[in-house]
């Protein structure tokens, strides 16, 4: 076990790439196995992966989707019409 | 085989991709930052789309296909009108500075603006307000989900400069949404004043 022992230091210095899934197998496992046992350092990193999702969920205004489907309808119609179909 | 009738082929292409145009202009905004730019490159992106249906392959991932046409477009006009911006990257400096951040900006109210979930405003205006070469990191990475050795090609920098630029993205954007998380009050005075 103490093999995949590692300090508080470690997960928060490699936060990113861990959540990121860049670093190197053997690290990201021993990274896991302290995540089991310290609480401090799981909620560190739930709390990175919830910003990080987050990042790329911003909503948009439906009024802005359906404006932007019905142009995008009429440049496909106008391409399909000039013979790009 | 015989190819579709026009009207036919718009069909099925419109019934296909238009279901991910949410999620293309999320990623044209996240790239352009201006919402007039970021509309006329999804309109870019789905015409060079359907020009070149005949390279998608039946079943793969749309939306995987349509972010690389609206990558591509965009950062094949932004080298021709050469808007690359020079930034100092410090690679080592930056992963300690955002790991450090990381904690205190958790305490100064990020933890509580994750939880609101009015905050994709907030989310939208801080990746607008950041500098292009963090933008683009940003868009690449964590709206398009691609990984770092992969934006570093696409970018032309290399993965140690794709890092630190993320790092230090998500640090401003860090501070941006604690700071959010304050002007709502959803953060106790006494946290606040215990800050650093």
């Amino acid at each position: 076990m103490s093999d995949h022992r590692c300090d508080c230091g470690v997960v928060v210095r490699a936060l990113y790439e861990f959540v990121d899934d860049e670093l190197p197998a053997a690290e990201a496992a021993r990274i896991a196995g302290h995540l089991r046992e310290c609480d401090g350092c799981a909620g560190h990193v739930r709390a990175a992966r919830l910003f990080v999702a987050r990042l790329g969920e911003a909503p948009l205004d439906p009024r802005a989707i359906d404006a932007m489907r019905a142009r995008v309808r009429a440049a496909l119609l106008g391409e399909a019409s000039d013979g790009g179909a | 085989m015989t190819a579709p009738a026009p009207a036919e082929a718009l069909r099925e292409f419109e019934e296909e991709m238009l279901a991910h145009l949410p999620d293309v202009m999320r990623y044209a905004k996240s790239l352009t930052r201006d919402a007039a730019d970021a509309d006329d490159l999804v309109q870019e992106t789905y015409l060079r789309a359907f020009r070149s249906r005949h390279t998608f392959i039946a079943g793969s991932d749309g939306r995987r296909w349509l972010f690389t046409i609206a990558r591509n477009l965009f950062l094949r006009e932004r080298e021709r009108a050469g808007r690359v911006v020079a930034v100092e990257d410090e690679p080592e400096l930056d992963a300690m500075a955002t790991a450090l951040a990381f904690a205190e900006a958790r305490q100064d109210g990020l933890d509580a603006a994750l939880a609101h979930p009015d905050l994709g405003p907030a989310i939208a205006r801080a990746i607008a307000d950041l500098p292009e070469p963090f933008r683009l990191v940003v868009a690449l990475v964590d709206v398009e989900g691609l990984d770092y050795a992969t934006a570093a090609e696409q970018l032309g920098i290399p993965v140690g400069t794709v890092r630190s630029r993320l790092f230090r993205a998500r640090r401003t954007l860090q501070q941006a949404l604690a700071a959010h998380g304050r002007d709502l009050g959803l953060v106790p005075a006494a946290a606040r004043e215990e800050a650093p």
